[in-house]
């Protein structure tokens, strides 16, 4: 198993899981005490140093994780996403977000919590951060030289520095540990000057964390000292092709197996097509629809005779293939399959038995029989069934 | 019906159907959600007092059976914006068709009104009843107001009995009149009746549960959605699974709600916010019997509309045309 | 009625936070996220109101548009999530009730909320030009180290530091 599992599931799919690891990270924050403007305020005026150590913990946290994971080749962290540096306007918007942050009492994320848990004042902050959004894009015209300066792309520290990920990951468990402890410091010194009595922690329970941390980053520098895995060989996605045979077998022995695209305008698609095939939405013609079929079932697309495939295809994780010959070819080759050659050899003869076999299944017809050996076939090919006699359904 | 109507109605594939997808708007779900609602409403107070023997004590309790009426209302209003042809609405009521579920639907929702009428009624306490008679008399009703209350008293337990089976009927009867449209494979279920009962049950009770109940009440409502919650998530994965072994156009229908582009919405909204969630406050609250949360009956009454939604939205996208 | 449950220890807290936004990044690939789903929603309201105007700028229309739905993505059901999860934690702690929360020296609820808003307006602001929040940006970019994050990460704590004195009134 590799890590992360996502590139194997859909985009619904990824959807599905956001909405659970939400559920746990709202209730982290709220379990941390992030629902609640004065605790998260207490930060600015070093009476609680509660967004610190719990947001250098979980920082510290996620970064061993990976670190130890990647270092010992189980996560792929070139598929993990990064976001990507824009200095300029991220200096400015940091300064003002930390001067938003001390006037509403809350982060945006914080915001979300603070209303789940009924504050009226954590409602109002988000309705300021849509209307600031807001403005934003009506500011655009005006401000997106700003804001589109400084692209760097993604830049991670460690290949900025020139250092190793584990080496990197240790130096930031050192500083948020020393942060903590200068924090916990601030924090009794300013106690004693105004009265007030610290926050009260377990040192306990802090040293097993901190020493957790210190056991881990140990660990992923370990992971230095491991063989380099070799560099993974990203096969190049290679289009096959398949026949019409092929096609209607596999249909037929594995249906949810497949997943068929008609590629020809709607026009045409609307009116005859390869069953279950689902023709590609009208001016799409880069594929971009490929991105909500589901990964795990193969992938035919075929068009009106031998088509070159959509770009979307070379993004596309499942296997892909196409049908060589196009609707044509599995029309006549299937659907709609002539008499046989009176003279046909044997092997010409099975081969057109089995396409007549599997023609009949999906039309719904009875299979031909075969021509006697002299007498020319006559029996016209079955039509698919386009005429079908109204079925009764069930529903009621 | 004529050739044209017969084709769209019990046509699996047919041309007036597939390639326009989307045919019914907003009105379809929330009719079926006011009535859900409605029969979920009209059905749990009379089930507790059948079970507990003793009138309500709560105002919203006792006049909960006109709430429900109130609600089929605003239902069927819905139901008639969306009636192409508005002044023959009456046919409905011309004829009856023993196979149609439209029928059977129709004749219930007219019985309801009656039911809940003389439950709220019998529901009235002493001094209520004496300002209806003295508000009554101003009209020179009074007599007539007399003689239904005498009614509601002396056929109290019968229209007990009436409101909850009308109710069943009025809840299942909303689930399967999506699958009389015989062209819409994810439709075609037999678990959609008893799933929308069964979410009308716990969206009515929610509703309830937004009132002022008495305390104890409260606790019983809450016992109540709880169950019914289960249930629900029960009968979901029983659809799923009978459209997970069904033929092609069920597995379709089964690809719909789990991959497909409605996926999101159904598990995250239906699942995980109207049922899961609701469900883990309601454990809480028995639990740490903490006072409840407004939210959870919001949650709960989200996830019923968004049911109805997704279910008539994805549903009218799956066809038959795709399986020739 | 019961006392509230206290808080988490923090380093705990920080602990069970991290795994979570580990748990992201192996499931799912990407860390987690709070005012995209604000600005999707503020865009899609702005959309449903005056669809042309929304349309014809350059920023929306990257969000809007024939064939895009500004509902379809990632941040907007995992804050989804977030509310479900806040509510379930608040519950559970005893701390769920309607109300404002204040500083030690109670202002006016109107002050309070007003306050609230031109924060979050602010902040709204900052996210675009961060490219994130606290969470988008410091938490999760923090922990895959990209160094615009870090970057972002000190001055939110340096704005905050450098405007605290001048609002101290509501807090202190």
């Amino acid at each position: 198993m590799m890590f992360p599992l996502a590139v194997d599931f859909g985009h619904q799919a990824n959807l599905v899981l956001g909405t659970v690891i939400g559920v746990a990270f709202g209730f982290a924050l709220e379990r941390g005490g992030f629902g609640q403007a004065p605790i998260l305020a207490a930060q600015f005026y070093g009476s609680d140093m509660r967004v610190l150590k719990v947001m250098f913990s979980a920082i510290v946290t996620a970064l061993l994780g990976m670190t130890v994971l990647s270092g010992v080749g189980l996560l792929d962290m070139s598929q993990v996403t990064v976001p990507e540096t824009f200095l300029g306007p991220q200096i400015f918007g940091g300064l003002l977000l930390g001067v938003g942050f001390i006037v509403s009492g809350y982060c945006p994320g914080t915001s979300w919590v603070s209303m789940a848990s009924g504050n009226w004042d954590g409602l109002v902050t988000i309705l300021g951060v849509i209307a600031g959004s807001l403005v934003f894009g009506l500011a655009y015209p005006l401000v997106g030289d700003f804001y589109t300066s400084g692209a760097m792309g993604v830049v991670r520290l460690p290949d900025f520095l020139g250092v190793p990920q584990a080496l990197v990951a240790a130096a930031v468990v050192a500083m948020a540990v020393g942060a903590f402890l200068f924090g916990e410091w601030v924090e009794r010194a300013l106690g004693r000057s105004r009265g007030e009595a610290p926050p009260t922690s377990e040192p306990a329970t802090r040293n097993r964390v901190f020493a957790g941390f210190g056991v881990v980053a140990l660990v992923g520098i370990a992971t230095l000292a491991l063989p380099a895995a070799p560099v993974p060989v990203v096969p190049e996605r290679t289009v096959a092709s398949m026949d019409a045979v092929a096609l209607a077998k596999a249909l037929i022995e594995r249906p949810g197996a497949v997943q068929i695209v008609d590629l020809r305008p709607t026009a045409e698609c609307a009116v005859k097509r390869i069953p279950g095939a689902i023709c590609r939405p009208a001016d799409d013609a880069e594929g971009a629809f490929l991105a909500d079929l589901p990964r795990t079932r193969m992938l035919v697309l075929y068009g009106a005779g031998d088509v070159a495939p959509p770009e979307g295809v070379r993004r596309f994780k499942g296997d892909v293939a196409v049908l060589a010959g196009g609707f044509p070819a599995f029309e006549s080759g299937i659907l709609a399959v002539a008499a046989a050659p009176a003279d046909a050899t044997p092997a010409v003869l099975a081969d057109w038995r089995l396409r007549s076999a599997l023609g009949a299944y999906f039309s719904g017809t009875k299979v031909q029989a075969p021509p006697p050996a002299s007498v020319p076939a006559v029996r016209p090919a079955s039509p698919v069934r386009d005429d079908a006699p109204v079925k009764k359904g069930g529903g009621c | 019906m004529n050739d044209a109507m017969l084709e769209i109605v019990h046509g699996r594939a047919n041309a007036q159907i597939d390639p326009s997808l989307q045919v019914w708007g907003w009105e379809i779900p929330v009719y079926l959600f006011l009535g859900g609602l409605a029969a979920g409403v009209l059905i749990l107070p009379a089930l507790l007092e059948l079970l507990s023997g003793k009138k309500p004590k709560s105002m919203a309790l006792r006049l909960a059976p006109w709430l429900s009426a109130v609600l089929l209302s605003l239902g069927m209003g819905a139901l008639f914006l969306d009636l192409s042809y508005k002044l023959h609405v009456y046919r409905f009521y011309l004829a009856f068709e023993a196979t149609s579920p439209m029928s059977w639907g129709s004749w219930i929702l007219l019985l309801v009104y009656p039911v809940a009428l003389l439950l709220g009624l019998g529901g009235l306490t002493d001094d209520e009843r004496q300002r209806l008679g003295a508000f009554a008399g101003k009209y020179r009703l009074a007599s007539l107001v007399t003689w239904a209350l005498g009614h509601a008293d002396a056929l109290r337990r019968p229209l007990l009995w009436a409101a909850v089976i009308v109710g069943a009927g009025l809840g299942i009867y909303t689930g399967i009149l999506l699958g009389a449209m015989a062209a819409r494979p994810q439709w075609n279920s037999a678990i959609l009746g008893p799933l929308f009962l069964t979410s009308g049950l716990s969206t009515g009770a929610a509703l309830l549960l937004l009132l002022r109940l008495d305390e104890h009440e409260r606790h019983v409502v809450v016992r109540w959605d709880v169950g019914a919650i289960l249930a629900e998530l029960v009968l979901i994965a029983v659809l799923l699974v009978g459209f997970a072994t069904g033929d092609r156009t069920s597995q379709h229908a089964f690809w719909h709600l789990t991959s497909g582009p409605w996926a999101a919405p159904f598990w995250s909204l239906v699942v995980v916010t109207g049922l899961g969630v609701p469900l883990a406050l309601e454990a809480i609250e028995i639990r740490r019997r903490l006072p409840l949360a407004m939210l959870t009956p919001i949650l709960v009454l989200i996830g019923g509309l968004s049911l109805r939604f997704v279910l008539m939205i994805s549903g009218q996208a799956s066809s038959f045309r795709e399986f020739p | 009625m019961q006392a509230p449950r206290p808080f988490w220890n923090p380093y705990v807290a920080g602990v069970f936070l991290g795994l979570v936004l580990l748990g992201s990044f192996l499931i799912v690939g990407n860390g987690l996220g709070a005012s995209g789903a604000a600005n999707r929603l503020g865009i899609g309201a702005a959309h449903v109101i005056a669809p042309q105007a929304v349309e014809s700028n350059a920023y929306f229309a990257e969000y809007v548009g024939p064939g895009k739905n500004v509902l379809d993505d990632w941040l907007v059901f995992e804050v989804l999530g977030v509310i479900l999860g806040g509510a379930i934690g608040a519950y559970s702690g005893g701390r769920m009730r309607r109300g404002i929360t204040m500083g030690k020296r109670p202002v006016s609820p109107w002050t309070r909320l007003a306050l609230a808003f031109v924060g979050g307006a602010l902040m709204g602001v900052a996210a675009r030009f961060g490219r994130g929040c606290t969470s988008g940006q410091a938490l999760t970019g923090g922990s895959v180290l990209s160094l615009g994050s870090w970057v972002f990460m000190m001055c939110v704590f340096a704005g905050g530091y450098l405007f605290a004195p001048l609002v101290r009134r509501q807090w202190r």
